[in-house]
């Protein structure tokens, strides 16, 4: 794919665009791809840089360090700091996620609907349904083959179905997988489907242009009315994008508002209503074999407690990872590394309903977010399941890795009185979020949200919100298929 | 800023006793570190640097009043235990000191191939049970959940 490298920009650079599109993950992407083949000239302005899928690592770290916003290592603060994980390359975090594709589900848009009517009109179920068809298609998103599961995967099932509790293969934005395990790492056979891979490569056909390794730093507003962006170069040197139709953030839930705020914008609830999918893992190990370097990096699923806001994922990662999940420290946790393809990691999403805000600083964007008693309360409900789908699934033992509370657990029966037993405070547990939202909320109200129900902010003209930061609340589920389709219909705005 | 000799020292030492040599696995200290640490220079963010940089000033002295000397200067059985009682500390920043040090070294440890080959292999079915903690044999598996 044809890229223009920021580290190679050492002049001023001034160009002018139909569209300026900040950020290239699924938003962004979606937004760049629709509006190039509508015959629009779009820029699309991203801080990481583009790697081909043959420059992916494999180690950990290595991945961490190419892919990742300050390598994985931006916390949360709160009554349970937890790291923020999001990617920072063209393509954005589906380039270093599990490829889950979720459809919406009709309960969470019927959740916004009844907070705010409007909605119902701007966001139609049956365009947002016809516009997931379509990029189930394009993605060529499928449920997880039994033959490239591997063990760990196929293991959830067996749990699951011990426990009668509801399951599935994941369904994923893949073609050609082999299984290796390493979509967190960054496919290295470009076989997942993530931007850099698909939606990206097809606005760069329809002339989009791409400026890797570019950070933009303001968006430029007069009277009223956005005009674009200003941007540095990772070679030090400024870049000046102007649009004449609209300029498009989709720089995640963190990244958008505090552009907002750095521009001068951050009025109204910018920043503010912060929401997540906070997750809490947990390792066992089995009897036999399930090698995390082995099978679909996340290929199964338990569904059957989404409704109380808990979905559990077989995790998959690096084994330095998995190291970092292991409960021990020195000779045990060396020992520990000998059973290496007998643990098994697995966890649980919490549709948190805690809110939190994000603040642009000096050195970047700060994140508070604090679990309520509510969303500790499903933390424990989701340790107690994990612990209890492991053992039932055949593990010989599961370790928590709550401070407190039992180091290792060989029975069930102990697992289930986690739920009454488990601490209560969040920082007895090991948490990390993924899944980003609401930081510029959409409504129909001036005052309740940052932009329109049709993705224009209040305020000024010409300037969108395409990320997840729009959704008015939290999904419950993987929100990568929900962002495709909500930043389609914001792009077939802009070209109306 | 970069780390002195005498920080280096005390980094090395808690890193080595994090991941010893095990079971015909090299320890950290046996791995080549060079590149890691370069790439760590460039990558990390500061609040991870400020974080082992405090793990390290913090468990290397703090072993003087809980183990009588400071932590390089003890005994690997020594060490092996002082590091399992700060993981498993009350206060949350001490666990949170050591889980940073673990970070880092998993991280640093599996950066090397050799050690990535020898973990990285497939394991037998295990023969036994471990039956470690099985506090409550009663089976009531068939409650709801």
């Amino acid at each position: 794919m044809n890229v223009t490298d920021g580290r190679a920009i050492t002049q001023p650079h001034e160009q002018a665009f139909d569209v300026v599109i900040v950020g290239s993950g699924p938003a962004g992407a979606a937004v760049a791809r629709q509006l190039a083949r509508a015959g629009a000239k779009v820029a699309v302005v991203e801080e990481g840089p583009y790697v081909e899928p043959a420059a992916c690592p494999e180690s950990g770290f290595q991945a961490m360090a190419k892919l990742y916003r300050d390598l994985g290592g931006v916390l949360a603060m709160g009554n349970a700091p937890m790291p923020v994980l999001q990617g920072r390359a063209v393509g954005g975090s589906s380039v270093i996620n599990g490829a889950i594709s979720w459809r919406m589900p009709r309960d969470v848009h019927a959740e916004w609907v009844a907070k705010d009517p409007p909605l119902a009109d701007a966001l139609p179920w049956e365009t947002i349904e016809a516009t997931l068809d379509d990029i189930e298609r394009d993605l060529n998103i499928a449920p997880t083959p039994p033959d490239i599961a591997g063990r760990r995967n196929l293991l959830m099932g067996e749990g699951a179905d011990t426990l009668g509790l509801e399951h599935r293969p994941i369904s994923r934005n893949v073609r050609g997988c082999r299984g290796l395990s390493r979509c967190l790492q960054g496919c290295p056979e470009g076989h997942k489907l993530s931007m850099d891979q698909s939606y990206l490569p097809d606005a760069v056909e329809h002339g989009a242009v791409i400026f890797s390794s570019t950070t933009a730093r303001r968006v430029e507003v007069e009277d009223g009315t956005a005009q674009g962006i200003e941007a540095i170069s990772a070679a030090g040197a400024k870049v000046r994008l102007t649009a004449t139709r609209a300029v498009v953030l989709a720089a995640s839930a963190v990244q958008t508002p505090a552009l907002l705020i750095k521009s001068g914008l951050g009025h109204g609830p910018v920043g503010r209503h912060f929401q997540c999918h906070p997750g809490v893992s947990m390792a066992g190990r089995f009897r036999e074999p399930a090698p995390v370097w082995i099978g679909a990096t996340q290929g199964h699923e338990v569904i059957g407690l989404r409704h109380e806001g808990l979905k559990f994922e077989v995790l998959g990662y690096d084994v330095s990872i998995l190291g970092t999940r292991l409960k021990t420290v020195g000779r045990e946790l060396a020992r520990d590394f000998g059973d290496a393809a007998r643990w098994v990691n697995w966890g649980a999403a919490i549709r948190a309903q805690g809110e939190g805000i994000v603040k642009a600083g000096r050195r970047g964007a700060s994140v508070r977010f604090s679990l309520t008693p509510d969303d500790l309360s499903k933390v424990r409900r989701g340790v107690r399941v994990l612990g209890e789908l492991m053992l039932a699934a055949g593990a010989e033992l599961v370790t928590p890795g709550v401070y407190g509370w039992h180091e290792k657990v060989t029975d069930r029966s102990v697992m289930a009185r986690f739920e009454e037993e488990g601490p209560l405070d969040g920082k007895a547990y090991t948490m990390a979020m993924t899944h980003l939202f609401g930081t510029c909320r959409m409504s129909s109200q001036p005052g309740q949200g940052v932009v329109r129900p049709d993705f224009r902010h209040h305020t000024v003209d010409r300037l969108y919100v395409a990320d997840s930061s729009v959704f008015p609340s939290n999904l419950g589920v993987n929100p990568q298929s929900t962002i495709l389709a909500l930043a389609t219909m914001c792009a077939r705005r802009i070209a109306a | 800023m970069s780390w002195t000799s005498f920080e280096r020292r005390w980094r090395d030492a808690l890193l080595a006793a994090m991941i010893p040599a095990e079971g015909g696995r090299p320890g950290i200290s046996e791995v080549e570190q060079g590149a890691f640490w370069e790439l760590y220079r460039e990558a990390a963010p500061p609040v991870l640097r400020l974080g082992l940089r405090a793990s390290v000033w913090a468990l290397t002295w703090s072993a003087v009043p809980l183990a009588g000397r400071p932590f390089h200067r003890l005994s690997p059985e020594k060490k092996d235990r002082f590091l399992n009682r700060r993981a498993a500390s009350r206060l949350y920043l001490v666990r949170q000191l050591v889980m940073t040090l673990k970070l880092v070294g998993c991280f640093l440890w599996l950066s090397d191939d050799d050690v990535r080959a020898r973990v990285m292999k497939p394991a037998p079915n295990a023969d036994k049970t471990d039956k470690t903690d099985r506090t409550d044999p009663t089976d009531r598996s068939d409650r709801t959940l």
